[in-house]
Protein backbone atom coordinates (compact mmCIF):
# COMPACT_ATOMS: atom_id res chain seq x y z
CA UNK A 1 0.00 0.00 0.00
CA UNK A 2 2.41 2.20 0.84
CA UNK A 3 4.21 1.60 -2.19
CA UNK A 4 1.47 2.50 -3.86
CA UNK A 5 0.99 5.77 -2.59
CA UNK A 6 4.71 7.03 -3.11
CA UNK A 7 3.99 5.56 -6.80
CA UNK A 8 0.86 8.40 -6.76
CA UNK A 9 2.70 10.83 -4.93
CA UNK A 10 6.11 10.67 -7.22
CA UNK A 11 3.66 10.66 -10.08
CA UNK A 12 2.27 13.99 -9.30
CA UNK A 13 5.00 15.47 -7.96
CA UNK A 14 6.92 14.60 -11.07
CA UNK A 15 4.03 15.45 -14.48
CA UNK A 16 4.85 17.80 -16.47
CA UNK A 17 3.41 21.16 -16.01
CA UNK A 18 0.14 21.88 -17.77
CA UNK A 19 1.04 24.69 -20.33
CA UNK A 20 0.54 28.40 -19.16
CA UNK A 21 -1.08 30.08 -22.41
CA UNK A 22 -3.81 27.33 -22.14
CA UNK A 23 -4.03 27.04 -18.52
CA UNK A 24 -5.03 30.74 -18.59
CA UNK A 25 -7.65 30.28 -21.47
CA UNK A 26 -9.50 28.25 -19.15
CA UNK A 27 -11.12 31.77 -17.87
CA UNK A 28 -14.47 30.47 -19.28
CA UNK A 29 -15.08 28.01 -16.34
CA UNK A 30 -14.87 24.54 -17.64
CA UNK A 31 -12.84 22.63 -14.39
CA UNK A 32 -12.63 20.03 -15.74
CA UNK A 33 -11.42 20.16 -19.20
CA UNK A 34 -9.82 16.48 -19.81
CA UNK A 35 -6.34 17.48 -19.62
CA UNK A 36 -4.27 14.63 -18.42
CA UNK A 37 -1.05 16.06 -17.90
CA UNK A 38 0.44 15.73 -21.36
CA UNK A 39 3.54 17.20 -23.32
CA UNK A 40 3.12 21.02 -24.45
CA UNK A 41 2.46 20.56 -28.18
CA UNK A 42 1.89 23.90 -30.63
CA UNK A 43 -1.00 22.66 -32.17
CA UNK A 44 -3.16 21.51 -29.36
CA UNK A 45 -2.18 24.81 -28.18
CA UNK A 46 -4.02 26.67 -30.71
CA UNK A 47 -7.11 24.48 -30.54
CA UNK A 48 -7.38 24.93 -27.02
CA UNK A 49 -7.05 28.98 -27.93
CA UNK A 50 -9.88 28.36 -30.78
CA UNK A 51 -11.98 26.22 -28.14
CA UNK A 52 -11.67 28.69 -25.69
CA UNK A 53 -12.71 31.33 -28.03
CA UNK A 54 -15.88 29.50 -28.68
CA UNK A 55 -16.25 28.74 -25.12
CA UNK A 56 -15.84 32.19 -24.16
CA UNK A 57 -19.28 32.15 -26.78
CA UNK A 58 -20.95 30.14 -25.20
CA UNK A 59 -20.26 31.81 -21.97
CA UNK A 60 -21.67 35.03 -22.68
CA UNK A 61 -24.80 32.98 -24.34
CA UNK A 62 -25.50 31.77 -21.33
CA UNK A 63 -24.70 35.06 -19.02
CA UNK A 64 -27.37 36.42 -21.75
CA UNK A 65 -29.83 32.98 -20.83
CA UNK A 66 -29.15 33.51 -17.20
CA UNK A 67 -30.51 37.22 -17.53
CA UNK A 68 -33.30 36.21 -19.79
CA UNK A 69 -34.25 33.79 -17.01
CA UNK A 70 -34.33 35.96 -14.26
CA UNK A 71 -36.34 38.36 -15.89
CA UNK A 72 -38.93 35.42 -16.50
CA UNK A 73 -38.60 34.40 -13.00
CA UNK A 74 -38.91 37.89 -11.48
CA UNK A 75 -42.21 38.22 -14.12
CA UNK A 76 -43.40 34.91 -12.63
CA UNK A 77 -42.75 35.75 -9.31
CA UNK A 78 -44.68 39.22 -9.40
CA UNK A 79 -47.40 36.88 -11.50
CA UNK A 80 -48.23 34.54 -8.77
CA UNK A 81 -47.72 37.66 -5.73
CA UNK A 82 -50.26 39.43 -7.92
CA UNK A 83 -52.82 36.32 -7.63
CA UNK A 84 -51.45 35.77 -4.03
CA UNK A 85 -52.65 39.04 -3.15
CA UNK A 86 -55.69 39.02 -5.05
CA UNK A 87 -56.45 35.86 -2.91
CA UNK A 88 -55.94 37.58 0.25
CA UNK A 89 -58.29 40.10 -0.60
CA UNK A 90 -61.31 37.45 0.57
CA UNK A 91 -61.62 35.79 3.55
CA UNK A 92 -61.47 32.32 4.19
CA UNK A 93 -63.77 31.99 1.05
CA UNK A 94 -64.09 28.70 -0.22
CA UNK A 95 -61.78 27.52 -2.93
CA UNK A 96 -62.02 25.58 -6.01
CA UNK A 97 -65.36 27.68 -6.15
CA UNK A 98 -66.19 29.63 -9.16
CA UNK A 99 -66.87 32.99 -8.54
CA UNK A 100 -66.24 36.95 -10.07
CA UNK A 101 -66.80 40.23 -8.11
CA UNK A 102 -68.48 42.92 -9.20
CA UNK A 103 -66.62 45.08 -11.52
CA UNK A 104 -65.22 41.79 -13.44
CA UNK A 105 -64.87 42.36 -17.18
CA UNK A 106 -65.43 39.73 -19.81
CA UNK A 107 -65.07 39.48 -23.44
CA UNK A 108 -67.54 36.27 -23.25
CA UNK A 109 -71.01 36.39 -22.77
CA UNK A 110 -72.12 34.00 -19.89
CA UNK A 111 -73.02 30.67 -20.94
CA UNK A 112 -76.08 30.13 -22.91
CA UNK A 113 -77.71 28.12 -19.84
CA UNK A 114 -77.64 32.06 -18.57
CA UNK A 115 -81.22 33.08 -17.06
CA UNK A 116 -81.82 36.52 -18.47
CA UNK A 117 -83.82 38.67 -16.15
CA UNK A 118 -85.39 42.41 -16.88
CA UNK A 119 -84.31 44.72 -13.84
CA UNK A 120 -85.10 48.19 -14.01
CA UNK A 121 -85.43 48.38 -17.70
CA UNK A 122 -81.43 46.24 -17.92
CA UNK A 123 -81.14 42.92 -19.27
CA UNK A 124 -79.19 41.04 -16.83
CA UNK A 125 -77.66 37.58 -17.01
CA UNK A 126 -77.55 35.13 -14.15
CA UNK A 127 -75.32 32.23 -14.21
CA UNK A 128 -73.66 30.50 -11.21
CA UNK A 129 -74.72 32.79 -8.33
CA UNK A 130 -73.28 36.00 -10.85
CA UNK A 131 -74.83 38.11 -12.20
CA UNK A 132 -73.73 40.13 -15.51
CA UNK A 133 -75.11 43.57 -17.71
CA UNK A 134 -73.28 44.09 -21.14
CA UNK A 135 -71.43 47.04 -21.35
CA UNK A 136 -71.03 47.27 -25.16
CA UNK A 137 -69.20 44.54 -26.69
CA UNK A 138 -68.03 43.18 -23.01
CA UNK A 139 -69.73 41.76 -20.11
CA UNK A 140 -69.67 43.07 -16.93
CA UNK A 141 -70.58 41.70 -13.00
CA UNK A 142 -72.93 43.52 -11.20
CA UNK A 143 -73.49 43.11 -7.54
CA UNK A 144 -76.47 41.22 -6.64
CA UNK A 145 -79.57 43.18 -7.38
CA UNK A 146 -81.91 42.56 -3.99
CA UNK A 147 -85.79 41.60 -4.48
CA UNK A 148 -84.26 40.13 -7.99
CA UNK A 149 -85.97 36.42 -8.12
CA UNK A 150 -83.90 33.48 -9.62
CA UNK A 151 -84.13 29.97 -10.66
CA UNK A 152 -81.25 28.34 -9.10
CA UNK A 153 -78.76 28.35 -6.30
CA UNK A 154 -75.17 28.49 -7.13
CA UNK A 155 -73.48 24.76 -6.56
CA UNK A 156 -71.52 26.31 -3.37
CA UNK A 157 -73.91 27.99 -1.75
CA UNK A 158 -74.12 27.37 2.26
CA UNK A 159 -77.00 27.30 4.13
CA UNK A 160 -77.17 30.34 6.96
CA UNK A 161 -80.12 30.66 9.24
CA UNK A 162 -81.01 32.32 13.03
CA UNK A 163 -83.08 30.84 15.56
CA UNK A 164 -85.89 33.90 14.48
CA UNK A 165 -85.35 34.62 11.07
CA UNK A 166 -84.83 31.11 9.55
CA UNK A 167 -83.37 29.83 6.85
CA UNK A 168 -80.94 31.49 4.19
CA UNK A 169 -78.71 30.80 1.07
CA UNK A 170 -75.22 32.15 1.12
CA UNK A 171 -72.80 32.81 -1.62
CA UNK A 172 -69.98 35.29 -1.79
CA UNK A 173 -71.85 38.38 0.18
CA UNK A 174 -75.11 36.99 -1.34
CA UNK A 175 -77.91 35.84 0.78
CA UNK A 176 -80.89 33.91 -0.96
CA UNK A 177 -84.25 33.61 0.35
CA UNK A 178 -86.48 30.47 -0.62
CA UNK A 179 -89.57 31.82 -2.39
CA UNK A 180 -91.57 28.78 -3.63
CA UNK A 181 -90.24 27.25 -5.71
CA UNK A 182 -87.81 30.12 -6.85
CA UNK A 183 -85.01 31.99 -5.24
CA UNK A 184 -84.87 36.06 -3.92
CA UNK A 185 -82.33 38.12 -3.29
CA UNK A 186 -83.12 39.52 0.04
CA UNK A 187 -81.08 41.92 2.59
CA UNK A 188 -80.08 39.27 5.54
CA UNK A 189 -81.06 39.91 9.04
CA UNK A 190 -78.79 41.01 12.25
CA UNK A 191 -77.43 38.07 13.84
CA UNK A 192 -76.54 35.62 10.55
CA UNK A 193 -73.31 34.53 10.75
CA UNK A 194 -71.35 33.44 7.58
CA UNK A 195 -67.82 31.81 7.31
CA UNK A 196 -66.44 33.51 4.27
CA UNK A 197 -66.66 37.12 3.26
CA UNK A 198 -65.90 37.80 -0.33
CA UNK A 199 -63.19 39.70 -2.59
CA UNK A 200 -63.82 43.54 -2.27
CA UNK A 201 -64.93 43.52 1.24
CA UNK A 202 -63.70 46.96 3.05
CA UNK A 203 -63.10 47.03 6.47
CA UNK A 204 -64.45 50.24 9.06
CA UNK A 205 -63.70 51.21 12.37
CA UNK A 206 -60.97 50.24 14.80
CA UNK A 207 -58.64 47.36 15.42
CA UNK A 208 -60.78 46.65 18.86
CA UNK A 209 -63.74 46.92 16.79
CA UNK A 210 -63.41 46.47 13.10
CA UNK A 211 -66.29 45.84 10.95
CA UNK A 212 -66.56 44.51 7.60
CA UNK A 213 -68.73 45.89 4.83
CA UNK A 214 -69.46 44.12 1.49
CA UNK A 215 -71.78 46.36 -0.25
CA UNK A 216 -74.21 47.44 2.03
CA UNK A 217 -74.10 44.87 4.40
CA UNK A 218 -71.65 45.35 7.72
CA UNK A 219 -70.78 41.99 9.57
CA UNK A 220 -68.51 42.13 12.56
CA UNK A 221 -66.11 39.16 13.48
CA UNK A 222 -67.00 36.37 15.83
CA UNK A 223 -65.76 33.42 17.64
CA UNK A 224 -68.86 30.74 17.41
CA UNK A 225 -67.89 27.06 18.67
CA UNK A 226 -64.18 28.00 18.03
CA UNK A 227 -64.64 28.85 14.76
CA UNK A 228 -64.13 32.91 13.20
CA UNK A 229 -67.55 33.46 11.31
CA UNK A 230 -68.51 36.83 10.23
CA UNK A 231 -71.94 38.05 11.98
CA UNK A 232 -74.67 40.61 10.23
CA UNK A 233 -74.69 43.84 12.11
CA UNK A 234 -76.72 45.46 9.22
CA UNK A 235 -77.83 45.91 5.86
CA UNK B 1 -70.72 18.79 2.54
CA UNK B 2 -69.10 22.07 2.46
CA UNK B 3 -65.36 22.77 2.42
CA UNK B 4 -65.29 24.63 5.65
CA UNK B 5 -67.00 21.19 7.37
CA UNK B 6 -63.53 20.20 7.53
CA UNK B 7 -62.65 23.04 10.34
CA UNK B 8 -65.04 21.51 12.77
CA UNK B 9 -63.07 18.32 12.30
CA UNK B 10 -59.97 19.63 14.70
CA UNK B 11 -62.38 20.79 17.28
CA UNK B 12 -64.08 17.49 16.77
CA UNK B 13 -61.41 15.59 17.45
CA UNK B 14 -61.14 17.32 21.10
CA UNK B 15 -64.57 17.19 21.85
CA UNK B 16 -64.78 13.58 20.79
CA UNK B 17 -61.62 12.79 23.52
CA UNK B 18 -62.79 14.90 25.74
CA UNK B 19 -66.02 12.39 25.62
CA UNK B 20 -63.92 9.60 26.24
CA UNK B 21 -62.30 11.51 29.20
CA UNK B 22 -65.32 10.95 31.33
CA UNK B 23 -67.51 14.00 30.12
CA UNK B 24 -69.95 11.34 28.33
CA UNK B 25 -71.57 7.87 29.90
CA UNK B 26 -72.02 5.33 27.62
CA UNK B 27 -75.83 3.95 28.19
CA UNK B 28 -74.70 -0.02 26.69
CA UNK B 29 -72.42 -1.89 28.31
CA UNK B 30 -68.98 -1.50 26.44
CA UNK B 31 -67.09 -4.40 25.96
CA UNK B 32 -63.35 -3.65 26.21
CA UNK B 33 -60.95 -5.80 26.38
CA UNK B 34 -58.59 -6.02 28.93
CA UNK B 35 -55.20 -6.01 27.32
CA UNK B 36 -56.61 -2.62 25.52
CA UNK B 37 -58.02 -0.86 28.50
CA UNK B 38 -54.16 -1.68 30.02
CA UNK B 39 -52.09 -0.21 27.85
CA UNK B 40 -54.36 2.76 27.28
CA UNK B 41 -54.71 3.84 30.97
CA UNK B 42 -50.63 3.04 30.98
CA UNK B 43 -50.82 6.46 28.63
CA UNK B 44 -53.25 8.18 30.26
CA UNK B 45 -51.29 7.94 33.63
CA UNK B 46 -47.87 8.85 31.88
CA UNK B 47 -49.44 11.91 30.90
CA UNK B 48 -51.30 12.88 33.79
CA UNK B 49 -48.09 12.22 35.86
CA UNK B 50 -46.02 15.08 33.46
CA UNK B 51 -45.96 18.30 34.93
CA UNK B 52 -44.39 19.61 32.04
CA UNK B 53 -43.99 19.01 28.80
CA UNK B 54 -44.36 19.15 24.35
CA UNK B 55 -45.37 17.19 22.00
CA UNK B 56 -45.67 18.25 17.73
CA UNK B 57 -47.12 15.92 15.53
CA UNK B 58 -48.41 15.82 11.61
CA UNK B 59 -51.86 15.38 11.44
CA UNK B 60 -54.27 14.91 8.34
CA UNK B 61 -57.41 16.11 7.96
CA UNK B 62 -60.06 14.64 5.69
CA UNK B 63 -62.17 17.01 3.91
CA UNK B 64 -64.62 17.22 0.68
CA UNK B 65 -64.97 20.06 -2.01
CA UNK B 66 -68.54 21.73 -2.57
CA UNK B 67 -68.66 19.68 -5.80
CA UNK B 68 -68.18 16.34 -3.83
CA UNK B 69 -64.37 15.95 -4.37
CA UNK B 70 -62.99 14.60 -1.17
CA UNK B 71 -59.39 15.51 0.05
CA UNK B 72 -56.87 15.56 2.13
CA UNK B 73 -55.26 18.33 4.43
CA UNK B 74 -52.09 18.19 5.73
CA UNK B 75 -50.79 20.02 8.56
CA UNK B 76 -48.63 19.92 12.50
CA UNK B 77 -50.25 20.23 15.81
CA UNK B 78 -47.69 21.43 18.48
CA UNK B 79 -48.78 21.77 22.12
CA UNK B 80 -47.14 22.96 25.43
CA UNK B 81 -48.44 22.49 29.05
CA UNK B 82 -46.89 23.50 32.34
CA UNK B 83 -49.36 22.25 35.11
CA UNK B 84 -51.74 22.95 36.61
CA UNK B 85 -52.53 26.37 34.66
CA UNK B 86 -50.51 27.27 31.92
CA UNK B 87 -50.98 25.41 28.25
CA UNK B 88 -50.47 26.73 24.69
CA UNK B 89 -51.51 25.00 22.09
CA UNK B 90 -50.94 25.90 17.78
CA UNK B 91 -52.77 23.77 14.58
CA UNK B 92 -51.90 24.30 11.38
CA UNK B 93 -53.22 22.73 8.36
CA UNK B 94 -54.29 23.87 4.69
CA UNK B 95 -57.68 24.85 6.00
CA UNK B 96 -57.02 26.08 9.48
CA UNK B 97 -54.32 28.12 11.51
CA UNK B 98 -55.11 28.82 14.82
CA UNK B 99 -53.23 29.25 18.54
CA UNK B 100 -54.63 29.29 21.68
CA UNK B 101 -52.62 30.54 24.95
CA UNK B 102 -53.38 30.12 28.74
CA UNK B 103 -51.82 31.56 31.06
CA UNK B 104 -53.76 30.70 34.48
CA UNK B 105 -56.09 34.13 34.39
CA UNK B 106 -56.87 34.62 30.82
CA UNK B 107 -57.68 32.33 27.57
CA UNK B 108 -56.76 33.81 24.23
CA UNK B 109 -57.74 32.44 20.57
CA UNK B 110 -55.79 33.67 17.40
CA UNK B 111 -57.07 32.60 13.96
CA UNK B 112 -53.85 33.37 11.97
CA UNK B 113 -54.62 33.29 8.70
CA UNK B 114 -57.36 35.87 9.03
CA UNK B 115 -55.72 37.48 12.14
CA UNK B 116 -58.31 37.73 13.89
CA UNK B 117 -58.03 37.36 17.98
CA UNK B 118 -60.32 36.92 20.86
CA UNK B 119 -59.58 36.89 24.57
CA UNK B 120 -61.51 35.56 27.59
CA UNK B 121 -61.05 35.77 31.81
CA UNK B 122 -60.22 31.88 32.45
CA UNK B 123 -60.55 29.88 35.42
CA UNK B 124 -57.55 29.00 37.45
CA UNK B 125 -56.48 25.05 35.85
CA UNK B 126 -56.76 23.70 32.88
CA UNK B 127 -58.72 21.28 33.36
CA UNK B 128 -61.44 23.75 34.54
CA UNK B 129 -60.98 25.59 31.91
CA UNK B 130 -61.23 23.09 29.78
CA UNK B 131 -64.56 22.14 31.37
CA UNK B 132 -65.76 26.22 31.09
CA UNK B 133 -64.94 26.63 27.61
CA UNK B 134 -66.80 23.68 26.32
CA UNK B 135 -69.72 24.62 28.56
CA UNK B 136 -69.85 28.74 27.80
CA UNK B 137 -68.08 28.50 24.21
CA UNK B 138 -69.14 25.37 23.14
CA UNK B 139 -65.30 24.23 22.19
CA UNK B 140 -62.06 23.08 23.53
CA UNK B 141 -58.88 23.89 22.04
CA UNK B 142 -57.28 21.11 19.96
CA UNK B 143 -55.44 18.26 21.71
CA UNK B 144 -57.14 18.80 25.28
CA UNK B 145 -57.38 15.51 26.30
CA UNK B 146 -53.14 15.55 25.97
CA UNK B 147 -53.28 18.87 28.39
CA UNK B 148 -56.05 18.03 31.11
CA UNK B 149 -55.18 15.54 33.44
CA UNK B 150 -57.46 13.13 33.16
CA UNK B 151 -58.53 10.49 35.74
CA UNK B 152 -57.83 6.77 34.53
CA UNK B 153 -60.75 5.22 35.91
CA UNK B 154 -63.25 7.63 34.00
CA UNK B 155 -61.54 7.41 30.58
CA UNK B 156 -63.42 4.46 29.18
CA UNK B 157 -66.57 4.96 30.06
CA UNK B 158 -68.29 6.58 26.82
CA UNK B 159 -66.19 3.32 25.12
CA UNK B 160 -68.66 1.51 23.65
CA UNK B 161 -66.27 -1.68 23.07
CA UNK B 162 -62.64 -1.54 22.22
CA UNK B 163 -59.44 -4.12 21.80
CA UNK B 164 -56.16 -4.77 21.03
CA UNK B 165 -55.17 -4.76 16.91
CA UNK B 166 -51.85 -5.93 17.45
CA UNK B 167 -48.20 -5.07 16.95
CA UNK B 168 -46.93 -1.46 14.79
CA UNK B 169 -44.14 0.14 14.17
CA UNK B 170 -44.81 3.75 14.17
CA UNK B 171 -41.89 6.03 12.74
CA UNK B 172 -39.43 3.80 14.21
CA UNK B 173 -41.43 3.34 17.42
CA UNK B 174 -42.53 -0.40 18.44
CA UNK B 175 -46.37 0.44 19.48
CA UNK B 176 -49.54 -1.39 20.71
CA UNK B 177 -52.46 -0.65 17.96
CA UNK B 178 -55.60 -0.17 19.96
CA UNK B 179 -59.01 0.41 19.00
CA UNK B 180 -61.85 1.44 20.33
CA UNK B 181 -65.38 2.41 19.52
CA UNK B 182 -67.92 5.23 20.67
CA UNK B 183 -70.80 6.48 19.72
CA UNK B 184 -70.20 8.68 17.17
CA UNK B 185 -66.58 8.32 16.58
CA UNK B 186 -64.44 4.95 16.28
CA UNK B 187 -60.36 5.95 17.19
CA UNK B 188 -57.88 4.75 17.25
CA UNK B 189 -54.62 4.48 19.10
CA UNK B 190 -50.86 3.61 18.49
CA UNK B 191 -49.15 3.71 22.19
CA UNK B 192 -45.33 3.14 22.37
CA UNK B 193 -44.02 -0.08 24.07
CA UNK B 194 -40.95 1.19 26.13
CA UNK B 195 -42.38 4.47 26.77
CA UNK B 196 -46.17 4.64 27.41
CA UNK B 197 -46.76 7.56 24.95
CA UNK B 198 -49.10 8.64 22.07
CA UNK B 199 -47.13 7.77 19.02
CA UNK B 200 -49.67 8.12 16.41
CA UNK B 201 -54.14 8.12 16.46
CA UNK B 202 -56.52 8.28 14.07
CA UNK B 203 -60.48 9.47 14.55
CA UNK B 204 -63.24 8.22 12.32
CA UNK B 205 -66.07 10.59 12.85
CA UNK B 206 -68.38 8.01 11.34
CA UNK B 207 -71.91 9.92 11.85
CA UNK B 208 -70.70 12.90 9.22
CA UNK B 209 -70.90 12.37 5.71
CA UNK B 210 -68.77 10.72 3.96
CA UNK B 211 -67.11 9.28 7.65
CA UNK B 212 -63.82 11.46 7.58
CA UNK B 213 -60.76 10.97 9.44
CA UNK B 214 -58.06 12.81 11.20
CA UNK B 215 -55.05 11.98 12.09
CA UNK B 216 -52.13 12.73 14.13
CA UNK B 217 -48.73 11.14 13.97
CA UNK B 218 -46.63 12.14 16.84
CA UNK B 219 -43.07 13.16 16.01
CA UNK B 220 -41.54 14.66 19.42
CA UNK B 221 -42.47 14.10 23.17
CA UNK B 222 -40.40 16.42 25.61
CA UNK B 223 -41.64 15.63 28.96
CA UNK B 224 -37.74 17.49 30.32
CA UNK B 225 -39.47 20.80 28.60
CA UNK B 226 -38.31 23.96 30.42
CA UNK B 227 -41.62 26.44 29.69
CA UNK B 228 -41.01 30.01 30.89
CA UNK B 229 -43.98 32.15 31.17
CA UNK B 230 -43.20 33.63 27.69
CA UNK B 231 -44.29 30.24 26.29
CA UNK B 232 -48.18 30.99 27.14
CA UNK B 233 -48.47 34.71 27.11
CA UNK B 234 -50.08 36.34 24.62
CA UNK B 235 -49.62 39.54 22.49
CA UNK B 236 -51.60 40.23 19.35
CA UNK B 237 -49.64 40.30 16.53
CA UNK B 238 -49.34 43.63 14.29
CA UNK B 239 -52.03 44.53 12.92
CA UNK B 240 -54.77 41.75 14.34
CA UNK B 241 -58.34 42.51 14.54
CA UNK B 242 -59.81 41.75 18.11
CA UNK B 243 -63.08 39.57 18.27
CA UNK B 244 -65.54 38.35 20.41
CA UNK B 245 -66.32 34.87 21.54
CA UNK B 246 -70.04 33.94 21.33
CA UNK B 247 -71.21 32.41 24.72
CA UNK B 248 -73.40 29.02 23.93
CA UNK B 249 -74.60 29.06 27.39
CA UNK B 250 -74.59 32.50 29.51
Amino acid sequence: MFVVVCAVLAGLLLAPAPPAAAWDDWGGGYGDSGYGGGYYNETEDREWGQEAAREAGREKRRDELEVKKAADSAEHAAYTDSIIEASKASVQAPRGVYYRKPGFVSGEAPGSGAQVIEEAGVKVFYEQGIFWVKQGTQYVVIAAPVGVVVDTLPAATTKVATKTAGEYGYFFGTFFQRQEKKFVIVKPPAGLNVTYLPDGYATKGTQEATLYAVGNITFKPVFVMGVLVYQVVGS
Amino acid sequence: MPLKKSRWFVSAVCISLLAVGGAARAEEKSSIEPRAERILLAAITNLAAAKSYMFRGETTTEGQTPGGHRLEYAGTVQGAVRRPDHAWVRVENEDVRRTNWYDGKTFAYLDVAANVYATWPAPPTINELFDKLKEKLGFVPPMAPLMRQLDGKEVLKSAKSGFYVGEAIVRGSACSHLFFSQENNDWELWIDNVVPVIRRMVITYKKLPGAPKYSVTFTDWDFNATLPDSVFAFYPPPGATRAEFEIVKP
